[in-house]
């Protein structure tokens, strides 16, 4: 049934010169904005309790004022007419609230994770104005030797069907591999353990030079002073990739019983292990077995290989993961996936799970705290609306915004507190995050807008149930 | 002290440091480029009209932009650029604009860049052959200026590249909104590295590469374009939702209305609830333009909008951490620098 829309006007008008009316509100909260992350690395105050950190920042208690302070103006309509037009107009808005500068530990990583895995130089970490000294040069010679060596081995392997293929399958999970070796402490500390991996470099290098056998040599870890072979090493270090892999995939839950690695992490993990197999495969070389190789008959061996390269499936990284989490974890599973290991590596599984484990609640712990805190303010000013109420048929009654003009404005941020570089440094950011501001402008126009439309729709179902 | 951050409804007075690049960082280095560029265009001239002219013309040339500050951050500015690496950068941006017509013909789009997309102007036909011949004429260019076996890697790089491109393209038609979020979440981040990221990465991978960088610092350089990159999908997603159609020569809410799952949509899908407008039209309901208006401005009102946005700002800010160990020189700035731009953009 249709209500007499001059009579709802007049109701209308009653309402809103009602000095009682319930349906204005004094003031509209806004939501606290996202945590938007401003900065990373950042070098910290002296003795703040980290060197450098990643910097946020987060408006929060948003409050529009003055939303009470509403004239509006009718075009009358026609008995007719389901539409009533109004002009309104809140006089006076003013925007208050608090920032939030928070910051929490990140530090710069000193491992070149994205080439030979050795430890940056102090002039790369803070390296100096480049095409312009050309004498400042202070590469290791030992490692630019290592790096030119690489190339050439790499181009002999591109030369061979199956060297592509190899290259092919690891250099698709490059980032992965990247993100372990960077993020992953577990993964840094067990390739740096006891000096190994470096001295296998160096013999790695001799060897290919003089084709003489790679894999024959013992070491001594410099921690513990246990020997251990070349293979003992390599797959170990091979085994901890795979499992460190596993465990960083974000979405895998260690505590949820049906979660497993999946995705790219599961996938570069699975490259992983089958290189430990191609390698068993091929040469019959494993973590105890040693078969020596000279580098031509490790290219003799890859150019023979026959076949695709060996599969390895999801529930072998599970089990990894299993026999990391629980002690003879993983046993008794399917015997078809089922990879062996000693008990060595199903202890260093044991402690990279706990690892892993603690560096995650370790991270989840840095919630971060205020670096600078305050106050924030606006007078936006006067905001007008066009806004049309259809009434129609009873329950089909709706509230559109035209149009809604919001005026520019400025929003102070007491930085009173900002001191130093790190205060002149966020100060630098805050001003160029156009972004953020144009989320916050965007905010306040729907904050405004839904509230317009539902004290709107209330007056009038306020209206219409008097008649 | 108050600091004062000024709030308005336009983007104009927002500075852009992508002019200043290319007007005076780069400014020998991309007049060669367009002449280059116009060189490579030469023997597909009887085959193009005004409209791929004005394609390549148009846009900010952000790609052949990066590959030339990842050369130059390498050489400093004093080094002459050698041809292989303009050409470089003439090859990537052939290869996007191969993939700007191929998204116009799939997305059924009457515009780019404020103007007729291909197949607007010329039919569908004649824009698919049109787009495979500068994917084709892109790796020709690239081809024949190389002259190192290292830089014969880089040839593959880019087959692999255009290759991924075309999963990508190809992967976005292939997702079902009815997937959880984490699914759907995965298979958007997948998509769009193949769909765009891969070729920021490249850009910055061969501009290293061309100037004899070393494998870590050419593989690092990827790491950073692919960020820079994502970070740019995400928010080419996000101003879907909030250019007006003078701004961005867009119509707005072009992703809602083709039912293509971009981050906001996917993260609002799960804020609002499936029986929402916007989840309905995502699964195929059909639809109002005032369902399309309500449906915009019900994304951008839910925290989904911010949360996409604060996953864009994390891979910028991820970027400009891989450029830590290069030299410090003004090139490596500028790179910091569009990868902030990328983010910082208002709208």
């Amino acid at each position: 049934m249709k209500k007499p829309i001059q009579r709802i006007v007049m109701h209308l008008e009653q309402l809103h010169n009602d000095a009682n009316d319930t349906l204005t509100q004094r003031s509209v909260q806004l939501q606290d904005s996202a945590v938007y992350p401003l900065a990373r690395k950042v070098k910290m105050p002296e003795s703040f309790g980290y060197e450098t950190g990643a910097l946020s920042f987060r408006l929060q208690q948003l409050i529009l004022e003055g939303t009470d302070q509403l004239q509006w103006e009718f075009d009358t309509p026609a008995e007719k007419d389901q539409t009533i037009k109004l002009k309104l107009s809140l006089e006076q808005v003013k925007l208050t609230g608090t920032y939030a500068l928070g910051t929490k530990p990140d530090p710069i990583v000193t491992m070149d994770t994205a080439g030979n895995l050795e430890e940056l130089p102090e002039e790369a970490c803070h390296p100096q104005a480049a095409g312009a000294n050309d004498s400042g040069d202070n590469t290791d010679p030992q490692v630019e030797q290592w790096l030119d060596q690489a190339r050439d081995e790499r181009k002999r392997l591109m030369d061979t069907d199956n060297g592509i293929r190899l290259l092919d399958l690891y250099n698709e999970h490059n980032e992965i591999y990247e993100e372990v070796f960077r993020e992953n402490t577990a993964m840094k500390t067990t390739w740096k353990a006891g000096g190994v991996t470096k001295a296998m470099s160096t013999d790695t290098s001799e060897a290919v030079a003089n084709n003489l056998e790679i894999n024959a040599k013992s070491y001594v870890r410099s921690d513990t002073q246990q020997t251990v072979t070349y293979n003992n090493n390599a797959f170990t270090q091979q085994l901890a990739l795979a499992m460190n892999t596993a465990m960083q995939d974000p979405d895998y839950d260690p505590f949820e019983s049906d979660s497993v690695p999946q995705g790219k992490y599961l996938e570069a993990a699975k490259a992983t292990l089958s290189f430990g197999k191609v390698v068993k495969g091929n040469t019959d070389n494993d973590k105890q077995n040693i078969n020596p190789l000279k580098p031509d008959d490790v290219y003799s061996t890859v150019d023979s290989h026959q076949g695709d390269l060996p599969t390895v499936d999801d529930r072998e990284v599970n089990q990894l993961v299993q026999q990391g989490a629980n002690p003879g974890g993983g046993e008794g599973g399917d015997a078809m996936v089922w990879t062996v290991l000693d008990e060595e590596d199903r202890s260093m599984l044991r402690t990279l799970f706990e690892s892993n484990l603690k560096e995650r609640a370790e991270k989840s712990n840095f919630v971060g705290r205020p670096l600078f805190e305050g106050t924030c303010f606006a007078d936006i000013g006067k905001v007008n609306a066009e806004v049309e109420l259809s009434v129609g048929e009873v329950g089909s009654e709706a509230v559109v915004v035209k149009r809604l003009d919001l005026p520019a404005f400025a929003l102070e941020i007491d930085d009173s507190k900002w001191t130093g570089d790190i205060g002149k440094f966020a100060a630098e950011r805050l001003e160029g995050i156009y972004f953020i501001r144009s989320l916050l402008y965007n905010d306040i126009v729907q904050n405004v807008e839904r509230y317009l439309r539902e004290m709107i729709l209330g007056r009038y179902r306020k209206a219409s149930a008097s008649l | 002290m108050k600091m004062v951050l000024k709030l308005s409804d336009s983007v104009s007075a927002i500075p852009d440091p992508t002019d200043d690049i290319r007007e005076q960082l780069l400014s020998e280095d991309m007049e060669r480029f367009f002449e280059m560029l116009m060189e490579a265009l030469e023997p597909q001239k009887p085959y193009l009209t005004k409209v791929e002219y004005e394609l390549y013309r148009r846009g900010k040339k952000l790609r052949p932009m990066l590959l030339l500050l990842s050369a130059r951050m390498m050489l400093g500015p004093q080094a002459a650029l050698s041809k292989k690496v303009i050409q470089g950068a003439v090859s990537l941006e052939m290869l996007h604009v191969a993939t700007l017509i191929h998204d116009d013909i799939v997305d059924h789009a009457l515009l780019r860049r404020g103007l007729d997309s291909v197949n607007a102007a010329r039919g569908t036909e004649k824009a698919v052959i049109i787009g495979d011949m500068q994917f084709v004429q892109a790796i020709r260019g690239f081809v024949d200026a190389i002259d190192t076996q290292q830089d014969m890697n880089l040839v593959k790089l880019v087959l692999d590249t255009a290759f991924r491109i075309c999963c990508g393209e190809l992967d976005e038609l292939d997702t079902d909104p009815t997937w959880h979020t984490k699914q759907l979440v995965s298979k958007y981040m997948e998509t769009i590295e193949r769909k765009t990221a891969v070729l920021f990465g490249l850009a910055c991978e061969s501009g290293i590469s061309l100037a004899a960088g070393r494998t870590g610092e050419t593989r690092r350089g990827g790491f950073y374009g692919r960020r820079v990159g994502r970070a740019f999908q995400i928010m080419d997603d996000l101003l879907d939702f909030s250019h007006s159609g003078a701004s961005a020569g867009k119509t707005r809410g072009m992703d809602l209305r083709h039912r293509r799952l971009s981050l906001p949509l996917i993260y609002a899908m799960e804020e609002l609830g499936g029986e929402h407008i916007v989840s309905r039209i995502m699964r195929g309901a059909d639809y109002t333009e005032g369902d399309i208006d309500y449906g915009i401005k019900e994304v951008m009102f839910t925290s989904a909008y911010a949360r996409a946005y604060v996953d864009a700002r994390t891979q910028a800010l991820e970027a400009a951490e891989y450029l830590r160990p290069f030299p410090q020189n003004r090139y490596r700035k500028a790179l910091e620098q569009l990868s902030l731009h990328v983010v910082n953009r208002g709208f």
